[in-house]
């Protein structure tokens, strides 16, 4: 387990916390392992897909720069109803993860 | 940009052709306030490997409320699973003690109760069992 904790991304990580935030808000008190990897895998892909599919639907109209129209086609292409969001923030009381803070190296 | 955004709404929602419009650009004006659970810089950088650069925090904000719904909607669906499934063993084993130990259970998410939840979203997950 640590050794896998040293190799994993920051990034990760975030992501593993949120995941683990959102379980905690619906009211799940524990979690399996690897649930919590298979989510935060399914939610890195989730952001790499709709990064490509809006990109691409941004090139496509020869843009460079992404207007929120491509994103929204994403979303369409993806099967997400965009439609929804804004109950779903009404609804839920969004949690804020604590940032960051820097970490001390040890010294050797 | 409003306006371009109406129109492609326009185009995709069929069923309110005149409606739909509206509420979105309503709720872009929102997504300022709201932050979600996933840092900024987080989807920003995930974001990036996929070599989309929003400019306009916005976006990143409306990714973010989207991906948290995509896990909120799972983890809601398992947790209906998982509270079906311990109160249908709870019920076989024993019936004297159930009364008070329903209401204190502990939840705890595991793949038994992730995997129809994933099923009913059209996700097949097949996990080897020796692998942890």
């Amino acid at each position: 387990m640590e050794k896998l904790e040293q190799t994993t991304s920051p990034h990760r990580k975030l992501l593993t916390a949120a995941v683990s935030s959102v379980l905690l808000s619906h009211g799940f008190d524990s979690s399996d392992w690897d649930v919590l990897e298979t989510l935060t895998e399914m939610l890195q892909c989730f952001f790499c897909e709709i990064g490509q599919s809006s990109k691409n639907y941004c090139e496509l109209s020869g843009r460079t720069e992404p207007l929120i129209a491509d994103v929204i086609l994403g979303f369409v292409e993806m099967g997400i109803n965009f439609t929804q969001l804004s109950e779903f923030i009404k609804q839920h009381k969004l949690q804020v993860l604590p940032t960051l803070q820097p970490q001390q190296q040890p010294k050797q | 940009m409003n306006q371009m955004v109406k129109d492609e709404v326009q185009q995709n929602g069929d069923d309110q052709p005149l409606t739909v419009g509206q509420p979105l650009s309503e709720f872009l004006m929102q997504l300022e306030d709201y932050t979600p659970t996933i840092p900024d810089a987080v989807t920003a950088h995930y974001l990036n490997t996929a070599g989309f650069e929003p400019k306009d925090p916005r976006l990143l904000r409306l990714i973010s409320i989207a991906a948290q719904k995509f896990i909120s909607d799972i983890a809601n669906d398992a947790l209906q699973h998982c509270k079906m499934r311990s109160s249908n063993s709870s019920s076989s084993h024993n019936n004297s003690k159930n009364s008070k130990g329903t209401k204190d259970r502990r939840y705890c998410l595991t793949m038994e109760d992730l995997t129809p939840a994933l099923a009913e979203f059209g996700i097949t997950v097949k996990k080897p069992q020796y692998f942890v």
